[in-house]
């Protein structure tokens, strides 16, 4: 082999040259580059992690609506708990005055109705559990729902109020009864009154 | 715009007078009770109430508070009530109040504005029983019941408008008590 041919193209070895003769198809010729392509072309991982972002947003709202939710369920809870325990105070008393004969000394509220049981304070707290979850699946129908159980629920009266009730509902019915009494007679006299023109 | 405000201040000062006259009319409606305190003393049962002002309106709102379809009824009933006076007095003998104490609170019914509903005599336990009402315009603003048996007697005073046909309906409901004070004896055939 000569190796100046080989290095510095000088002299001639035909083992090289043939070899260059078969490699010839891939001899390197100078051409323009390609052109660079117009717009941008999006990679394809990049809308995957977008994708991606967007899920974490919705995850972290749901996880804060999550909280919200069980803080409020929480509240209510607590709210009917407070509720029950009033409502088992001012029936022991009663209890108490009824089985001993001893009154109590005055309380700022008196009951007028006696609904929550003492009981079954777990009922009480599930119903409030299960209000607060209609409300979010069904607002309309579960809103009517509890409105028409809020007007079941206990009416606490203060001691003035229950008075004030008390007086006018006595003054009512005597006036009533006074009323009805008067138109009784009436029309038994007109009743009497058409017989006798009857008879005759 | 002088003329504008006299004629203002002419409307204003004739509302002024409808008002007092109208409240002149609803105080009028009031009887007065005051002769009828010795009778307490004898009588074997005695039932006073006053209502009227603040302990009315208490009650007006107590009623808004309990929620209930009657107590609403009777809200409405009574909206415009300024007063209901009630003397009830039972007696265990015959004779024992004066009977002109009573005929002395009929005889301020006979004042104008005062006109009677009904008016019933029996010579059965001396009944008389009296219903007079006032009006104000259309509206009543008064009614008085006097009932006077030889053993009873009962006065009842409304100030105000009252839809007594509501309030018959709801005799017996919501707590009213259905308080039979005198029962008469039906006669036997």
């Amino acid at each position: 082999m000569n190796e100046d041919y080989l290095w510095n193209k000088t002299g001639a070895d035909a083992e090289i040259e043939k070899l260059e003769n078969q490699l010839r198809a891939f001899r390197y010729r100078k051409t323009a580059p390609p052109a660079l392509p117009a717009l941008p072309i999006k990679a394809p991982h990049q809308t995957a992690r977008k994708s991606n972002r967007s899920l974490y947003a919705i995850a972290a709202c749901a996880m804060v609506a999550m909280i919200l939710l069980g803080a409020w369920l929480q509240f209510s809870i607590s709210k009917t708990k407070i509720q029950t325990q009033s409502a088992e105070i001012v029936l022991s008393e009663n209890e108490f005055s009824n089985s001993t004969g001893f009154i109590m000394p005055d309380s700022p509220d008196v009951t007028i109705k006696k609904t929550a049981s003492s009981k079954q304070p777990p009922k009480s707290q599930v119903l409030s559990s299960k209000k607060s979850l209609a409300v979010i699946a069904f607002p309309t129908k579960a809103m009517a729902n509890i409105h028409r159980a809020d007007q079941q629920k206990n009416v606490m009266l203060t001691k003035e109020e229950k008075f004030a009730y008390d007086q006018l509902m006595l003054a009512l019915s005597i006036t009533s009864s006074k009323l009805k009494m008067v138109k009784d007679k009436a029309a038994g006299l007109e009743n009497s009154q058409a017989f006798y023109e009857n008879k005759q | 715009m002088p003329i504008m405000s006299e004629y203002l201040l002419k409307v204003l000062l004739l509302m002024l007078f409808l008002a007092s006259a109208a409240s002149t009319n609803a105080q009028d409606a009031h009887l007065r009770f005051e002769k009828l305190n010795n009778l307490e003393s004898k009588a074997l049962d005695v039932v006073e109430v006053n209502i009227d002002g603040k302990l009315l309106d208490l009650a007006k709102r107590t009623l808004v508070k309990v929620n209930d379809q009657d107590a609403q009824k009777i809200g409405q009933a009574i909206s415009g009530l300024k007063g209901i006076y009630v003397r009830v007095y039972n007696f265990e003998k015959d004779g024992e109040y004066d009977i002109a104490d009573i005929d002395e609170i009929r005889q301020q019914l006979q004042t104008p504005g005062w006109e009677r509903l009904a008016n019933v005599r029996s010579k059965r336990n001396n009944q008389k029983v009296d219903v007079f009402t006032m009006f104000t315009g259309d509206t009543m603003s008064g009614v008085a019941v006097v009932i006077s048996e030889s053993k009873s007697v009962a006065l009842v005073n409304v100030i105000g408008p009252i839809d007594i046909d509501l309030l018959a309906e709801l005799s017996g409901k919501l707590n009213i008590p259905k308080i039979e004070i005198e029962k008469e004896n039906k006669p036997k055939n």
